[in-house]
Formats: C-alpha cells, sequence, structure tokens
C-alpha cells in the first residue's frame, strides 16, 4: 500500500509544479486530439446532416454502416492505417508514420463515425416543422441548412464532445501510428501504459488525473450548454 | 461562445507550427536502451551538437529490424548480432556498427527456489526447467527474446508449460510481470539497473562467458528507400563510433553504476 | 381596369393520399384583398395553402405570381418565396430568443443589421408584445408563441401573407390582436392576405371573399348551401332535386350525381316573391337569424334549409323574425355544380 500512496503523492507533486515532463505529455494529447476532433467536426457534422435531410439510394446501408463503425476497435484502425502509411504501403511517401500527423489521421478516423452518428441523430430529431419554417422564412438550401445546424446545436455539441472522449482516452492508435516518442508522439494514454509498464506509477497516476479532469471538465462545459439551450 | 470556440479554432490551428522545426529523423530501438535512460542522456547530447532531434519508438529488436525492413524508421540501435547481420545480408541495412556491449542476466525472487545464484547460464537454466520454477520470456523477438532462446538451445532445452510465461511486452513490463509472479528471467543490465530498486528481485547467474550483449548502430538502406535520411542517420553512427561517443557511452551510470562499455574495451 | 392578379392557378392538380387529389382549375387572388378559404377537415386547405406559397410542388398545373410563372422549390422562386409567408396552424419557435426568431427572416434577407432592433421592436409592438425581445422562446405561453409567429411575419412585410386556421387553439387576447391585424393590415403595409378557416362566421366577418374547399376542389362562397341529387333534362333546361319538393335549376354539362352549391351572398331575400331573370324562386320559413357584425345570417326552410346573407341595414329595414314566410331568389348561373 505504501507505494501506491507514495507515488499518488509524487503524482500531486508533479500536477501542482507543473512537472515538465507530464507536461509536454499532456501538450501532445490536447494537440493531437484536438486537431482531429476539429477534423472529424468540420467532416463529420456535414456528412452526418446531409445524410439526415437528404434521400438517396443506399442511405439505410450508409447509417448503418456508420452505426457499425462506432464500435471500430482503435486497434484494428491502427493496423489498417499503419499498413497504408508505412513505407511499403501505399502511402509510404508521404512519411507520416510515428509522426502526430498519423496520430491524428489515425484519431480522426475514429471520432468521425461518432461525430457523424451523433450529428445525423441529431439532425433527424429536429421538429419536422423547423426545415418548413426555415423555408417559409425563404432560406436558400445553405442558409437552410446553418438554421438547422444551430437548431440542433445542443446534439451536435454532444457529438463533437462524445468524439474527443473517444480519441483523447484511446490508446491503440495513438501507439501504433504514433509509436510513444517522447516529446513528440508519447501522449497521455501510452505514457500511462509505459510508465507503468516500467514500474512508474508517479507519472502514471498524474496523468492519469489530468485525463480524468479534462474528461470531466469537458462534461461540465457540455452540461452548461445543453441546460442552457434548453431553457432557450 | 462564439469568442470561446473562435480561441479554440486559432489555438488548433496554431499546433502545425509548433510540431515543425528541427531535422528529425526516426530511431527503432530495443526498449532496454529506452527503459535505462541511456538514449534519454545521449541524444539530447546529438541533437544540441548536431542540430538532429532523433524520434525514438522503442520496440523489441525484432520488431525494430522489421520497421527498418519497411523503411518506416532511418536508424537502428540494436542487440541481436545474428539478426542484424541476416538483415545487413538482405540489403536493408548498411554501416552497421557494433558499439558498445554489457552482459545480461538471470534475475530471480531473493529466496531463489531452484538455486542458481553463482552458476553459469546453461547450468541455471537446466534447474529452472527441472524444477518448473516460473520464468518470464519476452516471448516478443526483441534481442533478449533471441539471446534467451539461444540459450536454451545450448542447454539442450525445449522450455514450455505452464510455469513458462511468454510476456509478449518490453523488458521494463516483463520484469514487473517476473516481480509479481516470483519468476526468474533473462534481463540486460542496463535495464535491471534501472529498476533494481523498484523490483524485489536480485541478480543470481551473470555469466560474462555467454551472456554477452553487443549493441550496434546501422542506418537504412538508401537504395531500397530513397526517402530515408540516410545522411542524419551516418551522422549519429560516426558520432556515437567516435571518441567523443565512446566517452558518453562510458560516463553513462545507472544508479552509480557504469552501465555501458565502448566497444574498444571489450573483456577490460 | 384589368389588374393582374397578385396569385393565379391554373389547373393545378396535388395527388398527395391515397386516391385523394386537390384540384383546382382556375383561380385568381386579386391584390390587397382578403381572402378566407373554408372547409372541413382533411379538406386539403393546409396543402393548398403549401402549394400556393411555393413549398410544395403540385403534380401539375402552375402557379403564377404577378404574372409570372413561379415553380415550386426551384431556385429562381426563391424571390417571389422570400415574398409571401406561410403562417402554420401550428408554428413553430427555433429554440432560441424572440428577438433571433423574428429577426431570422431579415437575416436571410440581408436587411442590414442596424435596422433590426428598430423593426423588431415595431412588430412586437403590434402584437402586443413589447419588451419581449430577449425572453427565451421556450418560456412563452402558447398566445404570447403564436403572436410572436405573428410578428416575424409582420416584420417581413409580405405581399402575400398566408395564415392556416389561425383561429384554432387561440385565446381571446390573442384573437382579438389576430382580427384586428387581419383588418388593419393594409395601413400598415400593402398586402393580400389568404386565410382558411373552418368557422365560416369568422371567414365572412373578415375577409372580402370567401371560397371553400370541399373533397379536393375549389368553390366561391362558403359550403352553407350544399345538395346532393342527380342531373334531371327538361328540353334544354336542367335541374338538379334536392329533395322530394325541391327541384333547383342549374346549368351545367355534367350527368348523374352532382353536388350543388348556392353561396349565401348570391341569394336575394325579399318578403314577396318578385318577377326577375332568376330561375330559382322558393318561399319558405324562417327558422333562425344569427346576428355578427354588420353581416346578418338567415336560415330559410324551403324545402331543404338555406343559409342567406344580408346586410344588417336590410334586415332592420324588413323586421324580419324567426317564423316569417320569405321568398328565396338566386339565378341559375349561381348554382356552382361539381
Amino acid at each position: 500500500m505504501n507505494y501506491l500512496f507514495a507515488g499518488l503523492q509524487e503524482a500531486l507533486r508533479m500536477i501542482f509544479h507543473l512537472d515538465r515532463e507530464m507536461l509536454s505529455i499532456v501538450m501532445v494529447s490536447l494537440k493531437v486530439s484536438s486537431l482531429s476532433i476539429l477534423l472529424a467536426t468540420l467532416t463529420g457534422i456535414p456528412f452526418g446532416f446531409f445524410v439526415a435531410i437528404k434521400h438517396f439510394p443506399g442511405k439505410r446501408i450508409v447509417v448503418v454502416l456508420l452505426h457499425t463503425l462506432l464500435s471500430l476497435p482503435t486497434v484494428v484502425v491502427g493496423l489498417l492505417l499503419y499498413s497504408f502509411l508505412s513505407r511499403r504501403g501505399p502511402l509510404g511517401n508521404l512519411g507520416l508514420l510515428y509522426t502526430p500527423w498519423a496520430m491524428v489521421l489515425g484519431q480522426w478516423v475514429l471520432s468521425f463515425p461518432i461525430v457523424s452518428c451523433l450529428s445525423l441523430n441529431a439532425t433527424q430529431s429536429l421538429d419536422a416543422r423547423a426545415k418548413k419554417t426555415a423555408m417559409i422564412l425563404g432560406a436558400t438550401h445553405l442558409q437552410s441548412a446553418s438554421l438547422l445546424l444551430f437548431e440542433a446545436r445542443a446534439g451536435l455539441a454532444a457529438a463533437v464532445i462524445a468524439g474527443f472522449g473517444r480519441v483523447f482516452g484511446e490508446i491503440g492508435v495513438s501507439m501504433m501510428l504514433g509509436g510513444n516518442i517522447r516529446a513528440y508522439t508519447r501522449n497521455i494514454t501510452t505514457a500511462i501504459a509505459l510508465e507503468t509498464g516500467k514500474g512508474e506509477f508517479a507519472l502514471g497516476i498524474a496523468l492519469g488525473l489530468v485525463l480524468l479532469s479534462i474528461s470531466f471538465l469537458l462534461n461540465i462545459i457540455f452540461y452548461y450548454l445543453r441546460n442552457k439551450n434548453i431553457s432557450a | 461562445m462564439r469568442l470561446l470556440l473562435a480561441v479554440w479554432i486559432l489555438w488548433v490551428g496554431l499546433f502545425p507550427l509548433s510540431l515543425s522545426g528541427a531535422e528529425r529523423i526516426k530511431m527503432a530501438t530495443t526498449t532496454s536502451l529506452d527503459n535505462s535512460g541511456f538514449l534519454d542522456y545521449l541524444l539530447p547530447k546529438f541533437a544540441k551538437e548536431y542540430g538532429i532531434k532523433i524520434d525514438v519508438i522503442a520496440v523489441g529488436t525484432g520488431k525494430a529490424l522489421k520497421l527498418g525492413e519497411n523503411g518506416d524508421v532511418d536508424l537502428l540501435f540494436v542487440h541481436a548480432p545474428k539478426a542484424e547481420a541476416e538483415f545487413v545480408r538482405k540489403g536493408f541495412g548498411v554501416q552497421r556498427t557494433t558499439v558498445m556491449y554489457n552482459y545480461f542476466l538471470i534475475v530471480g525472487p531473493p529466496r531463489d527456489p531452484a538455486q542458481i545464484k553463482g552458476k553459469n547460464a546453461i547450468e541455471s537454466l537446466r534447474r529452472i526447467y527441472r524444477g518448473q520454477y516460473t520464468f518470464v520470456s519476452r516471448g516478443d523477438e526483441s534481442g533478449t527474446h533471441k539471446k534467451e532462446k539461444e540459450l536454451w538451445k545450448m542447454a539442450g532445452l525445449k522450455p514450455g508449460g505452464s510455469w513458462y510465461l511468454e510476456a509478449g511486452q518490453g523488458m521494463a513490463a516483463t520484469l514487473q510481470i517476473a516481480d509479481e509472479k516470483r519468476g526468474y528471467t533473462l534481463v540486460d543490465t542496463s535495464t535491471f539497473l534501472a529498476l533494481q530498486n523498484k523490483l524485489d528481485l536480485v541478480a543470481l547467474s551473470q555469466d560474462k562467458e555467454r551472456l554477452l550483449n553487443l549493441y550496434s548502430v546501422m542506418a537504412v538502406n538508401p537504395k531500397k528507400y530513397p526517402r530515408v535520411k540516410y545522411g542524419a542517420a551516418m551522422k549519429f553512427i560516426e558520432w556515437i563510433s567516435s571518441r567523443r561517443g565512446k566517452v558518453l557511452i562510458r560516463e553513462f551510470t545507472t544508479q552509480g553504476k557504469r552501465t555501458f562499455f565502448p566497444i574498444d574495451t571489450l573483456h577490460p | 381596369m384589368q389588374k393582374v392578379p397578385v396569385l393565379k392557378v391554373k389547373n393545378l392538380v396535388k395527388e398527395y393520399r391515397e386516391g385523394f387529389k386537390l384540384e383546382i382549375p382556375d383561380v385568381e387572388f386579386a391584390e390587397g384583398k382578403i381572402y378566407a378559404i373554408t372547409g372541413p377537415n382533411g379538406a386539403g386547405k393546409t396543402t393548398l395553402l403549401n402549394l400556393l406559397s411555393l413549398l410544395e410542388k403540385p403534380t401539375r398545373g402552375e402557379i403564377f405570381f404577378r404574372g409570372r410563372k413561379a415553380p415550386a422549390s426551384s431556385p429562381e422562386s426563391i424571390h417571389i418565396r422570400r415574398k409571401m409567408h406561410l403562417v402554420m396552424e401550428n408554428p413553430y419557435l427555433f429554440h432560441t430568443t424572440v428577438y433571433r426568431n423574428i429577426t431570422a427572416g431579415l437575416k436571410i434577407r440581408n436587411v442590414e443589421k442596424n435596422r433590426f432592433s428598430k423593426l423588431v421592436k415595431e412588430a412586437l409592438h403590434r402584437v402586443s408584445l413589447e419588451g419581449f425581445e430577449a425572453r427565451p422562446a421556450s418560456t412563452l405561453s402558447r398566445g404570447e408563441m403564436q403572436r410572436v409567429v405573428l410578428a416575424r411575419a409582420l416584420v417581413l412585410q409580405p405581399e402575400v401573407l398566408f395564415l392556416d386556421e389561425p383561429f384554432v387553439n387561440i385565446d381571446r387576447r390573442t384573437r382579438e390582436i389576430l382580427e384586428e391585424l387581419i383588418r388593419g393590415i393594409k395601413s400598415l403595409f400593402p398586402t393580400t392576405v389568404i386565410f382558411t378557416t373552418h368557422d365560416l362566421k369568422c371567414a365572412y366577418h373578415l375577409s372580402d371573399k370567401v371560397y371553400s374547399l370541399l373533397e379536393g376542389r375549389l368553390v366561391s362562397g362558403s359550403l352553407e348551401n350544399l345538395f346532393t341529387g342527380e342531373v334531371e333534362k327538361k328540353g334544354q333546361d336542367r335541374f338538379v332535386k334536392i329533395s322530394p319538393s325541391l327541384k333547383i335549376s342549374v346549368v351545367t354539362l355534367k350527368e348523374g350525381k352532382v353536388h350543388i352549391c348556392i353561396p349565401p351572398e348570391d341569394i336575394v331575400l325579399s318578403q314577396e316573391a318578385f318577377h326577375s331573370s332568376a330561375r330559382n324562386s322558393f318561399r319558405g320559413i324562417i327558422k333562425n337569424i344569427y346576428l355578427s357584425g354588420e353581416v346578418v345570417k338567415v336560415s330559410v326552410e324551403v324545402g331543404a334549409e338555406f343559409t342567406v346573407l344580408i346586410t344588417r341595414a336590410s334586415y332592420q329595414n324588413m323586421h324580419l323574425a324567426v317564423g316569417d314566410s320569405v321568398c328565396i331568389t338566386f339565378k341559375s348561373t349561381a348554382v356552382q355544380v361539381f
């Protein structure tokens, strides 16, 4: 028990003294996950919205496929992208493997189904009169889309936060595509796995605490936004 | 709300800038070198002198060689002489230079149920085998794993059964498992020294003859993969095998003990 | 002077439910007038408004806005659509403030932002909701919500304003505001109002002209005097027998079973029979008299019950009372056959 307590104590010291090693790891996590979630937001929301409001042949298949991709194991994504990004693979010339960009790409692939699925659901659950009202007001397709996206904002925010939650705590893609390179691709989850393997509990605990607090903070922001919208 | 969003997007947008910078090459290496803290000691010095940042991908030697074969890294720093020779023979690696060495150890619980303390490596393995005492193998085709298999072969034994655990993980994790399971394992000196005070394991068999551990660097063949950073990789190889490199290798200590020895002082 | 109608419909057909068809061969809506469209539930009133406001595509036929063809859901007609506005029976407010709801249409039309607050203030004043700008839509009562929807329509100053069943589920205060608005809307901006209702009194009370929708067809007038019977031929003349004792002279090419309808305002009520070119003249007893505003509705039993509309002045001149014997007279061309 003693070593656990000592680890926790050391972890708290690291957090309050903003330990450089810990900060660099946290920053990699934040950078990579933010960038990937930004990409997922820019692609997933329009995609989910489009699938929700348009009628086209094969729409059901797309919806089922998207829902299936929700439970895509991270290591499968890692493996797939690895084989593409390796110099031997079709995209090898880009030299992306073991860079933060590969992690961004992998996390984007992971979060895209979640963001687009939840955006799809959020759009579909809009009142049918919302779209008609937009048309009555004389909106073009684009104006109508922006009105409806605004109307679905609570659901869309939830989609983005759920996507962030998925990528921020995942390890498969980060480990396989990032390679856990110190101060470059070593993020919170790969560091925790590595440090625990080395018996370095303190840094692992500190990073775990940071991971939890960031997730906690995000959910607080999310509930705040949602309640604000419910009352509006 | 909008302001918040704008600030966030701006912040995210600035990342790409912060990620670029100095020239960087990728080096695949063994977990033992990484776990021992040796690379954290060595590489910043190289970066400072040459302006080249080396990104370390710490995997087993087997996996490291695979990465080299795929052209996914520029440089290798590994410890499995036979596999390395094969790698060079196939044309994937060039400029293979053996730069340093130390020894493997067989470690185990202080109680030492197999009574291997002070025995040579072959005899130790035989005793563990006979008594079916827990032995944790790396099981990941790393240099240490290759060495271990070589030793079993020399002993004329084929390990297997519930006492023989294949971890499939790095050196540090394997040591943790051996510690938890009160088992024996083969480990390189550097990793063991680095982790010793977190473990309830002791060095039991130190066999200088059979447990020699040779480390080599080599570059991935630019003829196979024109995009690898051969020039920068060569700079590192030259630097580490130079007088300066050797001094640095010798000066590195773990827990106050020398950990690696430059190659010109073999069998001091 | 022949003015171009603001809206004109030509051979409009919409097949929209299993076997149900809306068929409007020809109708015009003149500029600046107020129209009421009545009809029972399910008659197709909402569909008609959706078609007229270019929100829905007809199966066949065309709609002309000021003489220009206006195809629904085509990019060119968006400018026409922006000159019209529909208030739905069950209107929707976006989940945001009253202010942003009212300005949504202005934003779409790229109205300068610095005019917004003044325009919103004016519109809210018209519906007696001064100071409601910052209120979230979800905190409004039903009546307040309906008024905000009206304000959202008014702020756009549409050239044609459609109101779908505006008097359903409405509180007294909102009803007063709405009636006042419909009557006085022309003093605010030039516009044509077309509203649907199943309340006839209200239709006559507020509109310049009443149309009725029955089984998918549009008929001028209300459907108060609606009867069904077989077409009988007598030489050149055509009659429809609507009760054992009552045959009505009509002009039609149709045969077999038909509906006929006589708009109440086309029927002349008199105490004595008088000679005229009108082919239909029947004597009967007054069963009921309804007073509502400037019009008086009288129902007369002549073998079938007829509804007749007269002005309050002539009602007072004639000293009518329930049980009096009176004559009703109308031309055979006034009878609509369908």
